[in-house]
């Protein structure tokens, strides 16, 4: 018997197909477009394929992320906090924080012990505080998005960028690059907005260890940017991009098991 | 032989000191170069362009030795008094008693922009909750935290009421985290019922008698606590003579003013007058020695106006500011776009007034408070900046909007509209952020288009 | 008669009623667009949308603002400043322990009862105010009682209706309405509302926590029924039918805008552990920076979940709230 979980994101689809004992059967990953709902079912079918498997071999499905409503062979749907959480919790149980940052939003999670959720904050309204900044950087500066770690990497200074909205944060950008501002210290500036708004989630006092996770984890120098500001270790989950869909598959698991009457 | 007046740079200012020296400046204690507040960690000084005179040498060096000034008053035991939304009225009560000093706390929002925000102060009002989306004032959270701006006061009181939002919240959390607050009242100003007896306030406006009569109470209240902070009592002579020093200093600020704005050719920058206004409201925590350093502001635009000098050229298109930057730097941008600065409305304007001094001391406060700028409509604020911007031949203005800042949000666009209406001169609304690098093509932009308007006006 | 509108939980209806004019909640129907003429940037949707409200609606004769945040006070000024309809500003103030602020209010409701009077209403005397205050009070109880069994939607409606249109009568037609429903309140985990005034479309957030699974046992936000005035003490003083609607009013109703605001906090830890509510629902609109500027101390001092939800014009509200009541149910899980 297998599980499966679903993370519809903003710009990626993943699966994770989870075996009964918890060993990952097959995952995948393809970029988001416009019909959300064919995509995720042929990324689901490929990888069914690829683990030898079918799908009235697999006891459910929980869909998470943003586009999870889309999802139409999901037997449940479940929001992406709940599921980083737990995606998190089984890679790194000692995690108590864990900070999310996709395409779309970002999030940063205090857990319990047991991986629950203890109090969540979540930026979907700036989006100088998301991925989406890196990508209309990467744009502008015309280089691809995996190379803006080896920029900020070679930064004298950050550039400060005050604005909240990528659009105002853009014209910054022109305004930096027009000012004769390096490439190196502009990314290195919005990589420090993006990690400045997270902690601005994060309050007081951190209870750390800090896993940061999501898509944007994978992007170079974004966990240096986190440590600076957050002024703490902070280190990526396993195959980041993932965690989400990984927390939706254990979630299926729990579930029928707890259908089965026995522990989730 | 003195130079011509001129604004340069801080490097030009250190061989600039090295000369005055040696012609035999004399200086008063917390004097020396300029540059000392750079490895201070005043990083933001470096981008900036100075008046040359030793008259802005020792403003500039009053204003950046504040900190100093604190935490020696703290050492000799002199009673600390944090003034918080406060314009110019609690200071008076506190500069009232022998040994008590007052400050303003808000004026923590320059830090971020003097120390081009490596001082982390907003990073810690990030972490208690009050992001970018409230005024940068929220720096003062971070500044109470750390203590290292200025010592821990003995009392704290904040006016509410008819004020910014995002300030009542951002003293609230302070409230909160363990610094208790004084809380007086100001109600929103506003016009007489019919049959209700009206009182004429500084500045011109009338209001109720009992609206007086209510902020006088609060007064009576503050200068209890006051005297109850420094252990003596706060008697009428006193508070007499506090506003008599007060007037001194409104008196001196007005003909600064005066001199400053309505010369031919600037005789100094819109930078050192903005710092120099701010006077009005806070002193630097030493009243005395602000008279001092604004005798010797006057004298210099007075050497200057009469021999027809200044710091900018004469043509220089004729600017009205509204609202006060964090970032300084925008002040030298507008005159390296062509502009000068020929009034100004820094939501102070009551604090330059001359307080009346024919009515009992609380009730002149009172008046005085109720004459704030902030605590009337924006449209009455709208019609006394376009009094003034025709009394000073303004050709433009600039309404400079505070990030995060409650009445921002909707006054610019009631006070451009006066403007338009009334003057039919040119404004522009720009934001204006802790530091302004990251935004500055675009400001410039807009302020050289507000001058290129200017001159085509004048060509038409 | 003529209608006097009001947004702000501080404006005694009784008193607009006790001068022979038709009190009205307004509440407005959504937060806007986004793309209205005029400043949004910074500006409170809510308090924009409200005052915008009240000075286009040819049913509204005159607008009772009040000053309870810088973004009301502001936001009526701006809609105002072309209009001829009359708009009265009531002084709330803010520093409640400040000498003179209760008998500020007072003074305040005086003034504002000068201008009702001028705009045709009556002066009451103080036996007909206290009347008008106690078919207030009493069907404010009623609709108490009767919330407890029915929906949040159907109450928060009920409670609205309470205000645009009055406790006249034994049969009163917001009372009539809720039992012709006839709902019974669903189960669930019982949740807490917290914040900033509800616009109608805005009440999707009430069915959203039904539909996840919650129950809305308080529904605490500006303009909810558990924000309304104090009932009636038993009338056996010779205090003013004003000192009345102070006592029941500016001394009961919990607000962020206080300064101090520490009643907020005492009032929400006696409710927490009246109600057992297992999480709260913290509605803010952004840019209203009285209530945001709450949350941090809310989360450190709440004995439970506190989930926020930031709403704004031109927010696809129903994908929004359901993704934070989903999240905030799951954590209860």
């Amino acid at each position: 018997m297998m599980f499966a979980g679903v993370d519809a994101g903003s710009r990626a689809i993943k699966i994770v197909l989870l075996g009964t004992e918890g060993r990952i059967a097959a995952r995948g990953q393809v970029d988001q477009a416009v019909r959300q709902g064919e995509l995720a079912e042929s990324l689901y079918e490929a990888l069914l394929d690829e683990a030898g498997a079918a799908r009235k071999d697999v006891a459910g499905v929980v869909a998470t992320g943003y586009a999870r409503q889309g999802v139409t062979f999901a037997t449940r749907t479940v929001t992406e906090i709940t599921c980083h959480a737990r995606g998190v919790h089984h890679l790194l149980p000692e995690a108590r924080c864990v900070v999310e940052v996709g395409g779309q939003d970002s999030k940063l999670l205090h857990l319990e012990a047991d991986g629950a959720v203890r109090d969540f904050s979540m930026n979907d309204r700036c989006a100088a505080g998301t991925g989406r900044f890196l990508e209309m950087l990467a744009a502008r500066l015309e280089v691809p998005l995996a190379d803006l770690g080896a920029l900020a990497s070679q930064s004298q200074a950050a550039a400060p960028i005050s604005s909240m909205c990528v659009v105002f944060a853009e014209t910054e950008i022109i305004g930096l690059l027009a000012a004769g501002r390096s490439c190196p210290d502009i990314v290195a500036g919005v990589q420090s907005a993006i990690a400045a708004r997270v902690a601005a989630m994060a309050g007081r006092t951190l209870a750390g260890p800090v896993v940061f996770t999501g898509g944007v984890a994978l992007v170079g120098g974004m966990a240096g940017a986190m440590e600076t500001t957050l002024k703490c270790a902070v280190t990526i989950a396993p195959d980041p991009q993932f965690t989400g869909a990984l927390g939706a598959a254990i979630l299926a698991r729990a579930a029928a098991r707890r259908a089965e009457g026995g522990k989730p | 032989m003195s130079p011509a007046p001129a604004q340069i740079t801080l490097g030009q200012w250190d061989e600039r000191y090295a000369a005055l020296r040696a012609e035999g400046l004399r200086e008063p204690s917390y004097g020396g170069p300029l540059s000392r507040h750079l490895a201070d960690g005043d990083r933001r000084l470096s981008c900036l362009r100075f008046d040359n005179s030793p008259a802005a040498l020792r403003l500039w060096n009053f204003l950046l030795s504040e900190e100093d000034r604190l935490f020696a008053a703290r050492r000799e035991g002199k009673t600390i008094i944090g003034t918080m939304k406060d314009l110019g009225t609690v200071p008076i009560m506190a500069y009232a008693l022998e040994d008590t000093v007052a400050f303003y706390p808000d004026g923590a929002w320059w830090q971020p922009c003097v120390m081009e925000l490596s001082d982390g102060l907003l990073a810690r009002a990030d972490a208690m909750g009050i992001d970018e989306s409230f005024c940068p004032v929220r720096a003062m959270l971070g500044a109470f935290e750390t203590g290292e701006h200025f010592p821990a006061p003995d009392l704290l009181t904040c006016s509410v009421g008819a004020t910014c939002d995002d300030f009542s919240a951002i003293a609230q959390r302070l409230s909160a985290t363990g610094f208790p607050i004084l809380w007086w009242e100001i109600p929103p100003r506003r016009p007489c019922d019919p049959g209700e007896a009206a009182i004429r306030l500084p500045g011109g406006r009338r209001v109720s008698r009992s609206q007086v009569a209510f902020v006088t109470g609060q007064m009576q209240h503050l200068a209890w606590a006051i005297g109850q902070t420094c252990g003596k009592r706060l008697r009428r002579r006193h508070l007499a003579q506090s506003i008599h020093q007060a007037n001194r200093v409104r008196g001196l600020l007005g003909e600064l003013r005066e001199e400053a704005y309505r010369a031919a050719a600037a005789p100094l920058g819109a930078m050192e007058m903005l710092v120099a206004e701010m006077l009005a409201i806070h002193y630097c925590s030493d009243r005395d020695e602000t008279v001092a350093v604004l005798e010797d502001l006057l004298a210099e635009v007075r050497r200057r106006v009469a021999a027809g000098t200044g710091v900018l050229e004469a043509a220089a298109a004729r600017v009205y500011w509204v609202n006060p930057v964090a970032d300084l730097r925008a002040m030298n941008l507008l005159e390296e776009c062509g502009g000068r600065v020929c009034g100004t409305d820094y939501m102070f304007g009551h604090a330059l007034a001359r307080i009346p001094t024919n009515v009992p001391p609380l009730e002149a406060l009172a008046r005085m408070a109720l004459a704030d700028p902030m605590v009337g409509p924006a449209g009455q604020r709208a019609e006394d900046i376009c009094a003034d911007m025709a009394a000073a031949g303004a050709e433009a203005a600039v309404i400079s909007r505070i990030p995060g800042a409650s009445h921002c949000a909707t006054e610019g666009a009631v006070i451009a509209e006066e403007i338009r209406g009334r003057l039919a001169l040119p404004v522009v609304e720009i934001e204006v952020p802790p530091v302004i690098d990251a935004v500055m093509a675009s400001l410039k932009t807009r302020l050289s288009a507000l001058v290129e308007r200017v001159k085509e006006r004048r060509e038409r | 008669m003529k209608t006097v509108a009001y947004s702000c939980p501080f404006v005694p209806p009784e008193w607009i009623a006790a001068h022979g004019l038709r009190p009205r909640l307004l509440v407005p129907a959504s937060l806007g667009t986004g793309a209205e003429s005029g400043p949004t940037a910074g500006l409170c949707a809510f308090a924009r949308a409200a005052a915008q409200a009240a000075v286009e609606d040819g049913a509204i004769d005159a607008y009772v603002a009040t000053s309870l945040c810088d973004q009301r006070r502001r936001a009526t000024e701006l809609a105002a400043r072309h209009s001829k309809k009359p708009v009265f500003m009531l002084h709330v103030p803010a520093a409640c322990r400040a000498p003179g602020a209760e008998a500020m209010y007072i003074a305040e409701l005086q003034r504002l009862g000068r201008f009702l009077v001028r705009l045709g209403g009556k002066e009451p005397s103080r036996d007909e105010l206290i009347l008008a205050m106690r078919r207030y009070s009493v069907a404010r109880a009623s609709l108490a009682a009767t919330s407890a069994t029915i929906p949040a939607r159907q109450a928060a409606e009920a409670y609205w209706n309470l205000c645009e249109n009055g406790p006249a009568g034994d049969a009163p037609p917001w009372l009539w309405a809720v039992q012709r429903e006839g709902k019974p309140k669903p189960p669930g985990v019982p949740i807490l509302l917290l914040g900033g005034p509800l616009t109608r479309e805005g009440l999707v957030v009430l069915d959203c926590i039904e539909q996840a699974g919650g129950c809305v046992v308080v529904n605490a936000t500006e303009n909810g029924p558990a924000t309304a005035a104090a009932p009636l003490p038993p009338v056996h003083t010779k205090a003013s039918g004003a000192q009345f609607l102070m006592r029941t009013y500016y001394r009961h109703i919990p607000h962020p805008f206080s300064r101090p605001n520490d009643w907020l906090y005492e009032w929400l830890a006696a409710t927490l552990t009246k109600c057992h509510a297992r999480g709260i629902l913290f509605i803010r609109h952004v840019w209203c920076d009285l209530w945001h500027a709450e949350l941090a101390r809310l989360k450190a001092c709440s004995p439970v979940p506190v989930v926020d939800l930031d709403l704004a014009a031109g927010d696809d509200t129903a994908a929004r709230v359901g993704g934070r009541v989903q999240a905030l149910m799951e954590m209860l899980a």
